[in-house]
């Protein structure tokens, strides 16, 4: 056998234990995993309650549901909830425009100025058109699917069943489209933390030595560092007027910053976790069968450790989302966090707890935006203590 | 007097940590376009002068900041902005004690709870207390406290007129808030307990107890608490931390006038000087508190090393 | 050193079941042996043989569940233990029979300084008080030969060497001079050098006290250097009991005999050495017949149809065992 035989059998070898590796990780982690989160019946509940309960958010738009930002402070302030049917009036809007197209059709090279005064009421109504009212200007996405609800549905809404708030508003509507914004924070600032905490994990434990000395005393200073604080005082900076509006010119909004920046607290436990998962596994022989083959650092990182410290990062993400979406309703709370008019969960408590006063207690007001928030973290919390036991690598005999 | 290079270690990492907070603040508050003036009235120039020489802001930046530096070290953190005949210090040195007396009560009753009912979970495993424990214990983690406040007001406050709405100063004001900060952690502290003493009651030592002739109860408590203790003792730190955010929430629910209420309502009103004093007290205050916890650990733990 | 007293334990027809969820294990069948005061009885087989649930169950220690007794009786000093409630166990425990563990690492608490887990059995089981405690712990631990006893005494377990912690547990062991001691492989997680020197130890702590000792083993060195009679078990039933003498010269089981092969001895060169074929039994599935059939060289039809009585032999020198075939003859073929 020439030398270059012996390299090339020994790059196939190589290349063999690798494939080898992946394939052992992927299969039996995820399939035993999930063989095991399926006899867990607590957790399985939990699942099929998110499903809903995002399936629910995501269809929002569609849902006959009245609009969660009308306000009929005179007539239907602080209602209890009811049963009393309860209809938009854009069709009837529709309907106008409709006959005003027709009539400009109709002036159309007969009435010039007729014509042109139709063409721009018509465009005017556009502008003002209830949608955009009623859903504080949308967008494309969630326009059309309010269309394909108009087209579904009609006027009809489901009755204010949970009451109305101080401004008149449905609370049933409003804990949905609530729910949009919790969850969304849940996730994008979840996935925020995840990049920032398993690139920082993974770097420093594979470089290891002074840098990831360094790295790791850095989390070290900024797990003593009190975030929420610093998180209440950027937002109230964010909120000033001097720097809200230039942000906004450029297309940045409040919100979104808010997302990033829980993302950017929620990073630290993950690195951790990961840098000490990264540390164990960067001796294994399928790393060594890695860098012989010539991968370059950055792909031994990315493409061979990380994959297979998913497990453990899937475990901490089950604790973060709930961590995260209870930390944005704090914030909202607060009044630091989520602005009207946007919606979100913790913002609804808080308009619920504003309007308790001795005399009156306006519980629908807290019932349901608390019960949805509670529901939901609830099943995410035993969602999470299954999928901990169906992943937990102590279990596992690998 | 490895205790004591322990904590002279940690002294300087919270000067490091200090200062890093100190820095970040105050560049963030210098870059409000405008200053911090520029409120609902709008200020004569003059006034706006007094004010701005009063609180240092005409001076150079670099001045400025060595200035505050000075002072902050001095543990002198100015005049508040917005209340005006108040010193920072003073509206802290109010509110501290309140907070504290909320914030221990909270814990007291997190570890008490959390722990009790985590052992007689973990003793008696598998059974009907057992179960409605744990699934106490998960709702209250996933309950945010401000729900449990609103909800509890509702029921015990508004309906069984148990308990007065608000305030500060009667012991029948701070049960219901202590309650709703400790809940959370009582939650957690008793899943902790339980899965520490499972795993600590399946170890060889404890079967070594038995076989000593001692009685379930010594077994538990004296040979297997410690070990149990452990876990609960870890998570002390972030419990503190959480303990403290808690606080924000509930001083406010509740209307009691303690550092966190201060500390949002400077938030709220831009009120740098207060928002940076308090944010800093509660830097010192969390690296106190974990450095505690570090030292509780290794007494219980004499395995571990201090570093 | 065989006495002719009074048996101090007697276990009768003991039988101890496991129940787990892919089904029922019978981890001690019909087990019977005496324990005289002041001999040391050594217990052989391998893990799973039931040797060492024999021995938790005589300190009431059977996990339970998943374990249950289900029958037989053991009697210490006139006394059935099995029916004793959990307050008169603690009275057993410590005091009449003390246990030492397989590993000195995990068998101390490491939370607790050597001492407060020394003076816990006398002040509970002597009445001792603190002061008292102490100074009888200092000098136990004196007497198991850790030096500077007074100083040490107050250090934790980690503080202490493998062997060090050893003699710790035997110094807790012998604190309330136990009738019995149950030593379930002592020697088993320490050096060679070690174990010699604590084997020592027990063997003087005996004399000075007159401690019965059961000496669980899978170390037939260990047992020929200790032991005054051996049992050897298979698959929780007891298949031979004999003097070790008598059981090293002229070993009637077939299993035993495939124990002493595969042991080393001075007196045999390494090509000698003979594991035992096939694998120990699945005790869930259990073979019918003579368990050990399938691993028997000298096995015939019949030992698949009937499982063995026990047999004693010599009157004078007692000796059971549980085999249909009379090995002794065909052995000297070999």
């Amino acid at each position: 056998m020439s030398i270059s035989d012996h390299q090339a059998s020994e790059l196939e070898r190589l290349t063999k234990i690798l494939r080898e590796a992946h394939d052992v990780q992927g299969v039996s982690l995820w399939a035993d995993g999930w063989k095991r989160l399926k006899r867990n019946r607590a957790a399985m509940t939990s699942l099929w309650i998110l499903g809903v309960i995002v399936t629910l958010a995501l269809l929002t738009p569609m849902l006959p549901l009245q609009s969660p930002i009308f306000q009929d402070v005179k007539n239907r302030e602080l209602l209890p909830p009811q049963w009393d049917s309860f209809s938009l009036d854009i069709q009837a809007y529709d309907r106008e425009t409709t006959d005003l197209e027709k009539q400009s059709s109709a002036a159309q090279g007969r009435d010039k100025e007729e014509y042109t005064r139709l063409v721009s009421l018509i465009a005017a109504r556009e502008q003002t058109h209830p949608i955009k009212l009623y859903w504080n200007n949308p967008g494309t996405l969630v326009t059309w699917m309010i269309q394909l609800r108009m087209a579904i549905f009609g006027d009809y809404c489901i009755p204010s069943i949970f009451g109305t708030d101080k401004l008149g508003r449905d609370v049933l509507s409003r804990v949905f489209w609530g729910s949009r914004v919790s969850l969304a924070c849940g996730f994008i600032a979840t996935f925020v933390s995840l990049i920032i905490g398993v690139s920082y994990g993974a770097i420093s434990g594979y470089l290891g030595g002074r840098v990831d000395n360094i790295m790791m005393r850095i989390v070290d200073v900024f797990y003593s560092i009190p975030f929420i604080f610093i998180v209440i005082f950027i937002m109230s900076f964010l909120s000033s007027p001097g720097i809200r509006e230039p942000l906004q010119e450029n297309g940045i909004e409040q919100i979104h910053v808010f997302f990033l920046l829980i993302g950017a607290i929620y990073w630290l436990t993950m690195a951790r976790v990961v840098r000490g998962q990264v540390i164990s596994l960067k001796n294994d022989q399928f790393i060594e069968a890695a860098k012989t083959i010539g991968a370059t650092r950055m792909q031994i990182v990315f493409r061979h450790l990380v994959p297979n410290v998913m497990g453990i990062v899937i475990v901490y993400l089950t604790l973060t989302i709930p961590a995260v979406i209870r930390f944005e309703a704090f914030l909202s709370f607060l009044g630091m966090g989520v602005n009207a008019p946007d919606i979100s969960w913790g913002l609804l408590v808080n308009e619920g707890v504003q309007v308790i006063t001795v005399v009156k207690s306006y519980w629908w007001m807290i019932a349901f935006s608390g019960m949805a928030l509670a529901m939901t973290l609830f099943a995410l919390n035993f969602l999470g203590d299954g999928v901990r036991d169906a992943l937990d690598p102590k279990l596992k005999n690998k | 007097m490895q205790v004591l290079t322990f904590l002279l270690k940690r002294f300087g990492w919270m000067i490091v940590t200090v200062w890093i907070v100190f820095t970040v603040s105050f560049f963030l508050m210098r870059q409000i376009p405008g200053g911090p003036f520029n409120g609902e009235r709008v200020l004569s120039e003059a006034v706006r002068a007094r004010l701005e020489a009063r609180y240092n802001l005409d001076a150079p930046i670099s001045e400025q900041y060595f200035t505050h530096l000075w002072n902050t070290v001095q543990l002198d953190f100015g005049p508040s902005f917005k209340m005006q005949d108040f010193t920072v210090n003073e509206v802290l040195a109010q509110g501290f004690p309140v907070s504290a007396a909320l914030g221990i009560l909270g814990m007291v009753f997190a570890i008490s709870i959390g722990m009790t009912s985590g052992i007689v979970s973990a003793v008696r495993r598998n059974s009907a207390y057992d179960y409605s424990f744990m699934l106490l214990a998960t709702l209250g983690i996933a309950i945010p406290n401000f729900v449990l406040a609103a909800l509890l007001i509702v029921v015990f406050v508004f309906n069984l007129q148990m308990f007065p709405a608000a305030g500060w100063g009667d012991i029948s004001q701070i049960i219901l808030p202590a309650f709703c900060l400790g809940a959370p952690f009582a939650g957690y502290i008793a899943r902790l307990t339980r899965t520490g003493m499972l795993e600590v009651l399946g170890n060889d030592y404890i079967r070594t107890a038995y076989a000593k002739g001692l009685s379930p109860r010594t077994v538990v408590l004296k040979h297997g608490l410690r070990g149990a203790l452990l876990p609960v003792v870890s998570y002390l730190g972030p419990a503190i931390a959480g303990i403290l955010t808690g606080s924000l929430v509930l001083e406010r629910i509740f209307v009691i006038p303690g550092m966190g209420s201060h500390f949002i309502e400077a938030a709220i009103q831009r009120d740098y000087t207060l928002a940076m004093g308090a944010l800093l007290t509660y830097t010192v205050l969390l690296f106190v508190m974990n450095t505690l916890v570090d030292l509780a650990y290794s007494i219980i733990d004499p395995r571990v090393q201090l570093e | 050193m065989l006495s002719s007293d009074k048996p101090i334990l007697q276990v009768q027809d003991l039988q101890v079941e496991f129940h787990t969820d892919s089904g029922v294990v019978q981890a001690v069948n019909r087990v019977s042996f005496d324990l005289y005061p002041g001999e040391t009885l050594g217990i052989v087989g391998e893990s799973g043989s039931g040797k060492s649930v024999t021995n938790l169950t005589m300190m009431g220690l059977t996990p339970q569940p998943p374990g249950k007794v289900v029958g037989g009786s053991v009697m210490y000093d006139g006394q059935e233990l099995l029916s004793l409630n959990q307050k008169q166990w603690q009275q057993v425990r410590g005091k009449k029979i003390a246990m030492i563990f397989q590993d000195p690492m995990t068998a101390l608490n490491p939370f607790l300084t050597v001492e407060e887990q020394l003076v816990e059995v006398t002040i509970l089981h002597m009445g001792l008080n603190r002061t008292e405690a102490s100074q009888h712990a200092v000098d136990l631990l004196r007497r198991v030969g850790i030096p500077g006893a007074e100083k040490r005494i107050r250090d934790y377990p980690h503080q202490f060497s493998g062997g060090m912690r050893q003699r710790v547990m035997i110094a807790m062991a012998i604190s309330c001079q136990p009738d019995i001691l149950i030593a379930d492989e002592p020697t088993t997680a320490l050096d060679v050098t070690i174990q010699a020197q604590i084997l020592e130890l027990m063997k003087s702590m005996q004399e000075e006290f007159g401690t019965a000792i059961i000496f669980i083993t899978h170390d037939l060195g260990v047992v020929a250097n200790i032991c005054d009679r051996v049992m050897v078990m298979y698959a929780g039933r007891k298949v031979e009991l004999s003097t070790t003498m008598n059981i090293f010269r002229q070993p009637r089981h077939p299993y035993t005999v495939g124990l002493l092969n595969s042991a080393p001895r001075w007196d045999q060169g390494e090509d000698d050495l003979q594991a035992i074929d096939g694998q120990p039994p699945d005790l869930l599935d259990l073979p019918p017949g003579c368990a050990f059939h399938p691993r028997c060289p000298f096995v015939e039809d019949d030992c698949l149809q009937e499982i063995p009585e026990l047999v004693s032999l010599d009157r004078e020198m007692p000796h059971q065992h549980a085999c249909l075939r009379d090995i002794t003859t065909v052995k000297e073929d070999v």
